[in-house]
């Protein structure tokens, strides 16, 4: 088997696009049939825009293109080395130019990408209960835990271990991007005000589990870290050096907790890992609304004053001690195998 | 001063001070006691406490205080009254110049020759020390760039921001959370205090160590500006032992900053005004924190530039001048 053909042709699987990542992803994949286990994941773009619904179209874009440029290295990082087991015909340069006559290949190729697609809503939707699976196992009874912006991953966590613990929660609310998010969550349990009913009990508050929740605003974070025992937080994205590009504020919370020998724990699923390593830090944060900050109504002030509102903080991987992601708990130091076993090389340019 | 119309660790003082003043003028001793005696303990007193009920009196304010009771048990009880009530008055009035306007004059003339041309000056929230020796140092022509984080709720900074901007400075805005991507350009820090322990710890404005931890991380210098009015002799070991919680009620948005989405803004409002429906659910608002000293380089004040360890020191030396 040629390495070309390895390389450059399998359909496209994992165009994902409930998150905010940019849908765009070029390595073709294959996974292997027996395993299926690990779905690839496009990497997550820096441009945090939400990108548009994606089909088999941009795939099949992302298709074309990769065969143009073939892959330097014949074999992926990691263990992926699939022969071709599907017997799908394979694409190379020269049978693009009739591409439209091989509408056998394009439909294998559509079937292949909705699976790859229904397997990631289905981790999607299970990743929140994998992940508060493991609560039990780091909440204890009568500790004080901090935690950050109105994340649904983190409540499931809490909410899973309050079923068992008594502890008391003090909750930042990450003011201005974030806090009217928070606020809801706190007293319904979810964003916004939707009144769907949905399934009611994995959407209760925490306040209606027996847990003490404590409002604080973001600048108290430093006096109140004294009597943290655990700082919780959710986060973006996962960058695969273990850092965190996460909410404006996290990073003056990990920082502080690091101050005062509090572990700082981050929940996520796999599926927010990103192969990109921070080389440049100000290219992941995303500026939002400077309205916000200051309002549009104090005008004199505003024409007068530079006001910025960073919506992300990047949190470098020394203040992170531990992940807890639907495969278990990890250091921020293993993540990188993580992401080799996601990703494959031509993955991280996009 | 419950409702933060008169704000800020010298405001109160000095505007505590002149309203004592008016009501000692208007004070008139009984006939059976002395003015040494008697002011103090059942005039002035009642006055204290019903300022205490209104707002825990500052550290400055507390000072301020027993430097005044010192003075008026002192007076000799043979002289009449309506000269001692001058005497006191026109005391009121040297303390608050020498302790507080010519010792600001002192700060801001040391701290704004420190400020060099190009220099990124990064401060929190609103102190009237810093502001004055901003607007000194701009004065004087230095060339330089101000930035300013303010925090939820009082928003103090926005003063302080509109405030140098009408003067010309080019400022800089954000909150508090934002305060990483802010002390990423910043060259110095200058801090405001509430009041500086014995331990070398800075009580000020909740926020304010956060802004000296990420500052201290990047190796840039920190300045506090505090008169010795603020020195205490109490010390502090976090931020929990000594506070002052203000109403949680602060803490919801009322009137916040107009958002792009009105409608979830809406939303998130209404249910949150009603916390106190909600078994188990706590609002907390402090008003202080507790910077430790490591993440200080220098006290700037009116006795001069002093490393944080030295301020029982300079407190003793003030408090025992006024006691001579």
């Amino acid at each position: 088997m040629s390495p070309l053909r390895h390389v450059a042709t399998q359909p496209q699987e994992n165009t994902f696009h409930r998150s905010e990542s940019s849908t765009s992803s070029e390595g073709t994949d294959e996974r292997e049939d027996g395993l299926g286990a690990l779905p690839r994941r496009p990497p997550l773009s820096t441009s945090l825009t939400s990108g548009a619904a994606s089909s088999a179209n941009t795939s099949l874009f992302g298709l074309l293109s990769s065969v143009n440029t073939p892959s330097p290295m014949a074999t992926p990082p990691a263990g992926y080395q699939t022969p071709n087991s599907t017997g799908k015909p394979t694409l190379t340069a020269h049978n693009l130019t009739g591409l439209g006559d091989s509408s056998l290949s394009y439909k294998n190729i559509k079937d292949d990408v909705y699976q790859g697609i229904d397997e990631l809503l289905d981790e999607l939707d299970q990743v929140d209960e994998q992940i508060a699976a493991y609560a039990l196992d780091h909440i204890h009874s009568n500790e004080i835990i901090l935690t950050h912006t109105s994340s649904q991953t983190v409540q499931k966590f809490l909410l899973t271990a309050a079923k068992k613990r008594k502890f008391t929660v003090v909750h930042a609310e990450a003011f201005p991007n974030d806090h009217d998010d928070t606020h809801a969550t706190i007293m319904t349990g979810r964003k916004g005000a939707d009144e769907e009913s949905d399934t009611n009990d994995f959407f209760k508050p925490l306040t209606a589990a027996g847990i003490t929740v404590i409002l604080i605003p973001d600048s108290a974070i430093f006096a109140i870290m004294s009597r943290v025992n655990k700082v919780i937080l959710a986060t973006h994205t996962v960058l695969a050096n273990g850092g965190l590009v996460a909410a404006a504020g996290a990073r003056m919370i990990a920082k502080a907790a690091k101050m005062h020998q509090t572990p700082v724990v981050v929940v996520s699923g796999v599926y927010k890992l990103s192969p990109v390593y921070p080389f440049d830090v100000e290219e992941l944060i995303e500026y939002g609304d400077a309205g916000k900050v200051v309002g549009y109504d104090e005008g004199d002030l505003v024409e007068k004053i530079d006001v910025i509102n960073p919506l992300f903080d990047y949190v470098p991987a020394d203040l992170v001690d531990l992940y807890i992601t639907n495969l278990g708990g990890h250091a921020p130091s293993y993540l990188y195998r993580i992401v080799a076993d996601h990703y494959r090389v031509e993955d991280i340019n996009l | 001063m419950s409702s933060y119309v008169v704000c800020g660790s010298n405001a109160r003082c000095v505007t505590m001070l002149l309203a004592f003043k008016s009501a000692i003028l208007a004070y008139t001793t009984p006939p059976s006691t002395s003015l040494a005696r008697h002011l103090t303990s059942h005039y002035l007193s009642p006055q204290i406490e019903y300022l205490k009920s209104c707002r825990p009196i500052s550290i400055s304010m507390g000072n301020a205080i027993r430097w005044l009771k010192d003075y008026i048990i002192k007076i000799d009880p043979s002289v009449p009254d309506s000269e001692a009530k001058t005497s006191i008055c026109s005391t009121i009035d040297t303390f608050i110049r020498e302790r507080i306007i010519i010792a600001d004059t002192a700060i801001a003339a040391t701290a704004s020759s420190k400020i060099r041309d190009g220099d990124v000056v990064l401060t929190y929230v609103k102190s009237s020390i810093v502001q004055q020796t901003l607007l000194t140092a701009h004065a004087a022509g230095t060339r330089f760039r101000v930035i300013v984080v303010d925090s939820k709720p009082l928003f103090e900074g926005k003063n302080l921001a509109r405030h140098l901007a009408h003067s010309g400075l080019n400022v800089t805005y954000s909150l508090v959370s934002a305060a990483a991507h802010a002390v990423k350009d910043a060259t110095k820090v200058f801090l405001g205090a509430h009041a500086m322990m014995s331990n070398g710890r800075l009580y000020s404005r909740v926020g304010t160590a956060i802004v000296a931890m990420l500052a201290h991380e990047r190796d840039i210098p920190v300045i506090v500006l505090c008169e010795s009015l603020k020195f205490t002799d109490r010390v502090a070991l976090d931020s929990i032992v000594t506070n002052e919680v203000a109403p949680p009620d602060e803490l919801l948005p009322s009137a916040g900053p107009a958002t792009a989405l009105g409608q979830s803004s809406q939303a998130g409002q209404a249910s949150i005004v009603r916390w106190k429906d909600v078994p188990n659910l706590q609002l907390l608002n402090v008003l202080y924190d507790v910077t430790p000293a490591e993440y200080i380089k220098m006290v700037v004040t009116e006795y001069g530039s002093l490393p944080p360890s030295s301020v029982p020191v300079v407190h003793r030396i003030s408090t025992e001048r006024d006691v001579r």
